[in-house]
């Protein structure tokens, strides 16, 4: 069976698992940005727009180009967009130098984290597409296509300003591993990324009057989206939603750092401080899942050293927690109980690398 | 894949074009900044901006100089939000429910009656439903300071760039008030006034532009302003009756002498006599409203 093939047969089942969830998700109860999408992808342009997602203009103005209702379109898509994240999640993994099983797990949890249920609930949202622009031009700039990871970010961006992320991540790491000659070239790309961005901010600004209305994200002396946002859930709200994005993945994140190569390693270093500016001016919460494709990896590589059941159990106990805290299903049980075991297994996991200290991860980058 | 030495100039121009990005950025903060206060929005007029035009909407755009813009009151003072505070009043007798009306403030600073045509064709995007014509004391032809047509920008893409004028402090709302024109000023004496003579053009040009309105099947509310003089009085008199000969018998003309209702040598109404002040501009809308309400509603 050839990559590719895998990849694809991959991609098809974690899109028939998607789809399920997606059909059997609840109707979101409350307020969602399903008006704005579906106005701006109607009207392309609406005057005097204050909404913030009036300038996320790409995946509303595709979807409800096409025929069909308007639901079936945004679930379609948060299905594919997902199932694409999580096979390029994968994909990833293996040009991180992990082992094939590994980029299996990294598909499976990706596929059933909270960013991607959660958008199967709420699919009327650019984030799908963010999920699998992560990952995918994370990839293609570790084997140095840049002028293809420039032109995905250039449209990505029209879809949300995460896009450009990747590209100021890679700059970064270039820089830390003092490869001077590639940090330049990463910065041109991310900095024509950006200037697409703000291209299209202005255009819509200043010919059709958009602006950021009062929304906190725009307000970066008063403490951004981060300070409305806790100060509406309060400490122990904040503590348990961040909590909730990754679950147990936390538990598994320190533990695969000490099995990290150098170069994962830096490029979760330079991950930090765009991490830092999206927690900031977004929905904390939700900004964090924009970074599984480094988490998941990370914390991979201390749960492969499981046994394959017991992966298998940590990761069907990741997604029960995740059916009903993403995809808000109530017919399974509160997520309490999985995610409790689920950091059991983490903590066996953890102790496995802790006491018989596997080898690091190898990156032979090219 | 290109050279080392082609990425940094790559690098060098972006630079150059983030630095002009940045200026736009500023520049449009700058009219947030002013526009609640003196001066204009991206599309240089006074108040925030509001493109959109909802299917229940009654857009009224008034024309005008300098008494028009109300070059001495901030914009929540100035005759468009007097005027479109009494256009939404449900108790007046006149209000009829169902229809959301705005005010948009086209006013220029310093601006006379010869100009009035190009900023409706400047404007006809905001599709006004209404015309209301405030006119003020300049010449016909009156030079505009640090007019909006002076810019390239504006003329080529409808944006007003102010950052420069703000920051110089030449903006056109932070310099003196032209005053009345000398023609105008005095007591008695000179050429006579009315449109017949000294003033055929200023006429000419008040004609002409209710001419455009009323062609395009929209009400057009001429409204003259206080009087500053005795010449001026003459000549606005001179005015009505060559608005009413022409125009009078259409119901879309309505004309409207705000004559003592707002007395600009009344200090409560105006400091320096000539450009009115929030109690000056609320007169003038009392005095115009019900007129308005006649014409704004369809038909």
């Amino acid at each position: 069976m050839s990559g590719v093939s895998a990849g694809v047969r991959r991609f098809v089942a974690v899109a028939m698992v998607l789809g399920v969830v997606a059909a059997v998700a609840p109707a979101p109860w409350l307020g969602t940005d399903r008006g704005t999408y579906e106005s701006v992808g109607r009207d392309h342009v609406i005057e005097d727009c204050s909404e913030l997602h009036c300038f996320r203009i790409l995946v509303a103005w595709t979807l409800e180009a096409l025929p069909g209702p308007s639901l079936v379109k945004w679930k379609t898509y948060a299905v594919l967009a997902n199932a694409g994240a999580a096979v390029a999640v994968g994909w990833l993994c293996g040009l991180l130098g992990l082992s094939a099983q590994a980029s299996l797990y990294a598909t499976w949890l990706a596929a059933l984290g909270f960013g991607s249920f959660y958008t199967l609930f709420d699919c009327y949202t650019s984030d799908p597409l963010m999920f699998l622009l992560g990952p995918l031009l994370t990839g293609e700039l570790l084997r140095g296509r840049r002028g293809r990871s420039t032109a995905l970010g250039a449209a990505g961006v029209l879809a949300k300003e995460f896009a450009a992320a990747p590209l100021w991540i890679h700059t970064l790491w270039a820089a830390m591993r003092r490869n001077w000659d590639a940090a330049l070239r990463s910065l041109l790309a991310a900095s024509t990324v950006t200037m697409v961005w703000m291209a299209l901010q202005i255009w819509l600004v200043v010919s059709h009057n958009y602006s950021y209305g009062g929304s906190a994200s725009a307000d970066l002396a008063g403490g951004g989206f981060l300070a409305r946002w806790y100060a509406m859930v309060g400490p122990r709200g904040a503590a348990l939603a961040v909590f909730v994005e990754f679950g147990a993945l936390y538990l598994l994140f320190p533990f695969g750092l000490l099995r990290a190569s150098r170069e994962l390693r830096l490029l979760a270093v330079a991950a930090l401080p765009a991490a830092l500016a999206l927690v900031y001016v977004q929905q904390p919460d939700r900004a964090l899942w924009n970074f599984h494709f480094l988490v998941i990896p990370i914390a991979v590589l201390a749960l492969e050293k499981l046994p394959a059941w017991g992966v298998w159990l940590f990761i069907a106990l990741f997604a029960m927690a995740n059916l009903r805290v993403g995809a808000q299903l109530k017919a399974v049980p509160p997520a309490l109980v999985p995610l409790a075991l689920s950091m059991l297994v983490a903590a066996g996991a953890g102790a496995i690398v802790i006491f018989r200290r596997p080898p690091a991860l190898v990156t032979t980058l090219a | 894949m290109l050279t080392r030495r082609a990425v940094i100039v790559a690098l060098i121009i972006e630079g150059v074009v983030f630095l002009g990005m940045g200026v736009v950025v500023a520049d449009v903060r700058a009219h947030k900044r002013v526009e609640l206060d003196r001066g204009v929005n991206a599309r240089g007029f006074r108040g925030p901006l509001t493109i959109h035009k909802i299917r229940s909407e009654r857009r009224v755009a008034v024309l005008g100089g300098t008494a028009a813009y109300g070059y001495a009151v901030a914009w929540p003072q100035s005759l468009g939000v007097a005027l479109q505070n009494r256009l939404v009043q449900g108790w007046r007798t006149k209000y009829r429910r169902g229809y959301e009306v705005s005010v948009v403030n086209l006013a220029e600073l310093g601006a006379g009656a010869g100009s009035y045509t190009a900023t409706l064709r400047e404007y006809a995007d905001l599709a006004p439903d209404v015309v209301c014509i405030y006119d003020g004391y300049a010449p016909r032809g009156g030079r505009i300071r640090q007019g909006r047509d002076q810019s390239m920008i504006f003329r080529r893409m409808s944006y007003l760039p102010i950052l420069r004028d703000v920051m110089s402090g030449r903006a056109a709302w932070s310099l003196p008030a032209d005053g009345v024109d000398p023609f105008l000023a005095g007591a008695q004496g000179g050429e006579d006034p009315t449109c017949d003579h000294g003033s055929a053009d200023y006429c000419a040009a008040m004609v002409e532009v209710v001419d455009v309105v009323i062609a395009q099947s929209r009400p057009v509310v001429v409204v003259t302003p206080p009087y500053v003089s005795a010449r001026h009085r003459r000549q606005q008199e001179s005015l009505a009756a060559a608005l009413t000969m022409r125009f009078g018998g259409d119901p879309n003309f309505r004309y409207v002498a705000v004559g003592s209702a707002a007395d600009v040598k009344n200090p409560s109404l105006s400091a320096d006599g000539v450009n009115l002040n929030a109690a000056g501009y609320e007169a003038v809308a009392e005095r115009v409203v019900d007129v308005m309400f006649e014409v704004i509603y369809p038909r």
